[in-house]
């Protein structure tokens, strides 16, 4: 189970990815989350939700009323032109951040350290 | 479900009652009532299913932060004011009860009215705490700036 602290930066991105693959509401997005990752991940509620409250401020995207479960209806959200230009940006950031991070795990194996030692 | 519902009750009265948090908590429950029906149909106990659903809720921090970051600063601008405030009163103090002292002593002896300058005391002190007042007043609305 990957750490929050981990993690933390790209909550968004992974919303958004979901979101690409179509609209959706809130419970579907937790579980298609928690499938995508083979159960390695599972987003607690609390940051799949005030993920959801946050993005809708910042305009990444944006929500609608849908279908009724038990007399209520599903909040719906989907991925705003602001949400998928974020959401490029995000994705450059991580292969960028990928790209820094393996130059050092280049550099301990040329070393000839065990690239997963620690002190 | 009882149980579920009773959690998320407990966990969002540590939360200021607004409209906006009394939504977020319906919200919060039509996901966890849905998460919970479909552990049901997929085999879980009752125990399990409740178990499970509530170990994936997460932290309540999260929606607080999410929902009342205003607060949250408000807060911190209140205990910013209050640490200025104190330290100038303080300072002040230290340097206006000598001064009364020195007035009451001086006043005693060179006027030789014991009897009298008692009267100093209750009226520095009302002095001094319309001085402190005032000046926690003025560092509260100088930080509380919108």
């Amino acid at each position: 189970m990957i750490s929050s602290e981990a993690i933390r930066g790209y909550i968004d991105l992974i919303i958004l990815c979901v979101l690409e693959g179509g609209e959706s509401y809130g419970y579907e997005i937790g579980k298609s989350i928690r499938e995508i990752t083979g159960g390695e991940y599972i987003i607690k509620e609390t940051t799949l939700y005030s993920a959801f409250t946050r993005m809708e401020r910042g305009g990444l995207i944006e929500s609608y009323p849908g279908s009724v479960t038990h007399g209520k209806p599903r909040t719906y959200y989907r991925m705003t032109k602001k949400g998928r230009g974020f959401r490029q940006e995000k994705l450059e950031e991580w292969e960028f951040t990928k790209k820094i991070i393996s130059k050092f795990i280049a550099k301990l194996t040329e070393s000839g350290e065990k690239s997963d030692g620690s002190h | 479900m009882e149980v579920i519902k009773t959690y998320l009750e407990t966990m969002f009265s540590a939360l200021p009652q607004t409209a906006e948090s009394f939504r977020f908590k319906n919200e919060l429950l039509i996901n966890m009532e849905e998460k919970y029906n479909e552990f049901k149909a997929a085999g879980k106990s009752e125990n399990e299913a409740v178990g499970t659903v509530i170990s994936e809720f997460g932290n309540i921090d999260e929606i607080a932060e999410a929902l009342g970051g205003q607060t949250d600063l408000n807060q911190t601008r209140n205990k910013q004011a209050n640490n200025k405030a104190e330290k100038i009163i303080g300072t002040v103090a230290s340097v206006y009860w000598p001064l009364v002292v020195g007035a009451y002593l001086l006043w005693s002896f060179l006027g030789d009215s014991w009897d009298k300058s008692w009267l100093i005391w209750p009226v520095a002190g009302l002095i001094f705490g319309a001085i402190a007042g005032g000046l926690g007043a003025y560092f509260y609305s100088g930080n509380d700036k919108k």
